[in-house]
């Protein structure tokens, strides 16, 4: 009698712990139907940078650049559009894997038609756990996870005063800008060698993944290598330029093209990991100039569809020089 | 699979889970080996071929630990066959002897691999600064060696374990797995706490079978863990690193510095004992009762009392195996007498304690980590320490003269709010860049101090927005609520495990959901590394 009456407790605490298990996996489906995608397009996160490229309109973007901290810290499109009149994003996030970068290229391509895309390449070698594929699956199927930050949207407390400025589109359009400088000693980081640096093998094929997905939508794809002595070296350069041969897209590394005038000294904000706003605009203004006669993107300057773009040089020039001035 | 946090998908949605499924599945005698298996398989997650540094000094205690039970066997037969007084005094001598040169051995190797591995380009660097001083210009390269994750933990175990066989506290254990188990049990490898043998090896290798009420119990501890570590610490984390890392770039008044350590304290807090949430959580889960790291440190009324509410097995380890036995010594016994004499019995055992604390210290600072900045965190609580001690007898008399009440609220509050205050500063010099760094912040701190920045929007341009900030707020009370509580003496798990389960349900449901939501995690969010791993 004693031995029935345990096992009638085991099975009640048995499907109590079941009951509650699929109770939250219930509560986090619902919670997926308020927080996903869709209610991302018209408002966007302030401190997700990369998302701001859905707020986008639809079919704008000529160009787009993905990676991680090393690109939004490099190209401005504000400077470039302002020089060539081709509009660009930069979707990129701190330490950012190759698994994100992998889905925000999908995201942005539902919604874009750029003529090209750039990926940044360091994110191509960041190692990452084993666990990320079954992470980037998580979040494919409950939305909650990765746009949970949309609560900020619900405003009951009336906390966005100004809407524009929270439910944004990004005004630098995906660029971090700072003026710090912190000089680095490492300027002889290009050592030619013959090596090659190993690309995870999970990571490679994240890369296979973004090129046939590119391929299918019918935009080109382009390696780019921001300047970096901490994160670069030839080794890596020459792994890029193999994969690049191998798939038959375009690599240029900005780390081997002198003309940019990056100085080591005065352009970078820690020490060479990321160039600063100067180095930025020097990159920009150099990469600004290959993409425009290397892709032949349209001139959006004297277009009124693109007033806002052309609105923008002034909001930008406010925010580099006032905080220039801090420095 | 690397492992680097606790709080991860890697640990808590594969290790963990598959861990317990083989525990629950297999024989009971099988379940300690489980264990076994499954700590050494996550060392080799977070340190690969490291290991080998656990399985020596693992091996090396076991073995020293059996030959001191052997030479104290040896010792009582040899006593008993002993005829005279004489004889048996040069026994014990001989006995004793041989026993020190064993446990000196087994304390000087462990701690030599820990000195070598953690600490050596420290002392290189600082033996070339000093060379440079005297006018020697020839430098000394700075070694380069790897450390595992969790040596400076399982160090203090190893060296906890022999000394208490010597102290004859415990009697040697014969079974290696069982030691093995206690040197490297999983969860506690990576941050802590430390454990005692008597604490917990017995326990881990009962096998003991999982219980309904210890897994609900250790699921809601790591549930409570994540929410402080994902919407409280990660939260903080762009702040805290902006602030310390621009104070000077952007010339930050000292108000914004003061912030800046108010918050890394608050943030240090929510990610170590987080951590040790899930820590706690996960042997629970085991059956195993590993014991508390903090106790409210924040309720703290003095530096001394803080330090026994924060990280609290480190505090005993030092209490118990530097300063007892250094105020426990001939030399400082003596002198404790001779000033008796001279200073009375209120100040007579001071400069004793004095000593000893400064022992202490310096090794605490030493083992947060190789730096000068370090040091001088422990030197700052020696500092405070001591001071409180030497000036208590005095504060005594001055309360009781203008009749102030230490127990009442009013006296309490304002001790209570003193010591955050002191421990924010020493949490400022322990996240500074080095002694340079921590000093010019101490400058910026005391010379440039105002509360404009914290007004005049500048707070807000650190990472923090509004949004941020309401739900740190509400983060923040709901730990202090279940703080408060547990002062009271009221277990928060207890209190919701009684209510009927439409209460209960919805408060763990609301657990969960509220870090899901509110965590600061995905893109964007930059998590804290877990602080303590490196230590």
């Amino acid at each position: 009698m004693k031995k029935l009456k345990f096992e009638k407790q085991t099975i009640k605490k048995a499907v109590a712990s079941v009951v509650f298990v699929l109770l939250a996996i219930g509560m986090i489906v619902l919670l997926s139907l308020f927080f996903n995608e869709e209610r991302l397009e018209t408002q966007t996160l302030k401190d997700v940078k990369p998302y701001s490229v859905l707020a986008e309109p639809d079919n704008t973007l000529d160009a787009v650049i993905f990676g991680d901290s090393e690109a939004f810290a490099a190209f401005s499109p504000v400077e470039m559009y302002n020089k060539y009149g081709f509009t660009s994003f930069v979707c990129a996030s701190a330490s950012q894997y190759i698994t994100l970068t992998e889905s925000f290229v999908r995201e942005t391509l539902e919604h874009q038609k750029p003529k090209v895309i750039f990926l940044e390449t360091n994110a191509i070698f960041r190692k990452m756990n084993s666990t990320k594929p079954l992470e980037s699956a998580i979040d494919a199927q409950f939305p909650v996870f990765p746009y949970h930050n949309l609560w900020k949207n619900f405003d009951p407390l009336n906390i966005n005063e100004n809407e524009n400025d929270y439910c944004f589109r990004d005004d630098l359009k995906g660029f971090k800008y700072t003026a710090i400088v912190n000089k680095s000693d490492n300027k002889d980081y290009m050592k030619k060698t013959k090596e090659k640096q190993k690309i995870p093998a999970t990571n490679t094929s994240y890369v296979y993944s973004i090129y046939e997905y590119c391929q299918e939508k019918g935009v080109e794809l382009v390696f780019v290598s921001a300047p970096s002595t901490v994160h670069w070296n030839y080794a890596k350069h020459n792994t890029i330029a193999a994969l690049a041969k191998k798939l038959g897209v375009k690599f240029i590394d900005l780390n081997l093209e002198d003309d940019i005038g990056i100085n080591w000294n005065t352009d970078t904000c820690d020490r060479g990991d990321h160039v600063n706003y100067y180095g930025a605009t020097k990159v920009s203004a150099f990469f600004g100039k290959y993409v425009h006669n290397k892709f032949d993107l349209p001139d959006h300057r004297n277009d009124s569809a693109y007033s806002d773009w052309n609105q923008l040089k002034a909001k930008y020039d406010v925010v580099t020089g006032k905080k220039a001035n801090k420095t | 699979m690397k492992i680097t946090s606790y709080i991860s998908v890697a640990y808590l949605a594969i290790f963990l889970p598959a861990a317990l499924l083989l525990y629950t599945i297999i024989p009971k005698k099988a379940r300690p080996f489980v264990l076994l298996i499954a700590s050494y398989v996550f060392f080799w997650f977070i340190s690969e071929f490291l290991i080998a540094y656990l399985i020596f000094t693992t091996l090396c205690v076991y073995l020293l630990a059996l030959w001191l039970d052997k030479l104290k066997a040896k010792r009582k037969t040899l006593l008993e066959g002993a005829e005279s007084k004489e004889e048996k005094k040069r026994i014990k001598t001989k006995n004793t002897r041989a026993q020190r040169w064993i446990i000196v051995f087994g304390i000087v190797i462990n701690v030599a691999i820990l000195a070598v591995l953690k600490y050596s380009p420290f002392f290189v660097s600082s033996l070339n600064t000093a060379l440079r001083f005297a006018g020697v210009n020839e430098a000394l390269a700075p070694p380069k060696f790897m450390a595992p994750i969790g040596i400076s933990f399982y160090t203090l175990q190893a060296v906890s374990y022999i000394h208490d066989v010597y102290k004859e506290k415990i009697g040697a254990d014969k079974n290696l797995g069982r030691v093995a188990l206690f040197m490297s049990f999983f969860p506690i490898i990576m941050e802590g706490p430390i454990c005692r043998y008597s604490d917990t090896a017995h326990a881990l290798w009962s096998g003991e079978r999982l219980h309904y009420t210890n897994a609900c119990f250790g699921a809601q501890r790591i549930a409570f863990g994540a929410l402080k570590k994902m919407v409280i610490a990660d939260r903080l984390n762009v702040f805290v690193t902006t602030a310390f890392k621009d104070y000077e770039a952007f010339d930050y008044d000292g108000g914004l510095v003061l912030l800046g350590a108010i918050l890394y304290t608050v943030e240090l807090y929510m990610e170590f004992s987080g951590t040790i949430d899930v820590v706690i959580g996960s042997g629970e889960m085991f059956g195993v009762k590993i014991p508390e790291n903090f106790r409210q440190p924040f309720f703290s009324k003095s530096i001394s009392e803080f330090w026994q509410r924060w990280h609290i097995t480190l505090g005993t380890w030092f209490r118990d195996y530097i300063f007892y036995p250094v105020t426990m010594s001939k030399g400082m016994k003596k002198l404790t007498k001779k000033c008796r004499k001279k200073l009375g019995r209120d100040y007579g055992p001071l400069p004793a304690s004095i000593i000893a604390f400064f022992c202490v210290w310096a090794c605490n600072g030493l083992w947060h980590g190789a730096g000068w900045q370090f040091i001088m965190f422990g030197m700052y609580h020696f500092v405070l320490i001591s001071l409180g001690a030497l000036i208590l007898p005095l504060s005594n008399k001055c309360l009781a003269k203008c009749h102030i009440d230490r127990n009442k609220f009013p006296y309490k509050a304002f001790t209570i709010l003193r010591t955050a205050l002191l421990v924010c500063i020493g949490e400022m010099m322990f996240n500074s860049r080095g002694a340079k760094d921590s000093i010019n912040l101490m400058r910026v701190l005391f010379t440039k101090f105002t509360f404009k920045s914290w007004f005049d929007g500048s707070v807000l341009t650190l990472g923090l927005d509004p949004h941020d900030i309401i739900i740190l707020c509400i983060a923040i009370a709901i730990v202090l609520a279940v703080g408060i509580m547990k002062e009271r003496g009221i277990s928060p798990r207890e209190w919701v495990a009684q209510r009927p389960i439409f209460v209960r349900w919805p408060i763990y449901m609301a657990l969960v959901l509220f870090t899901v939501v509110f965590g600061a995690y995905g893109a964007g969010y930059i998590p804290i590394d877990p602080i303590y791993a490196n230590f």
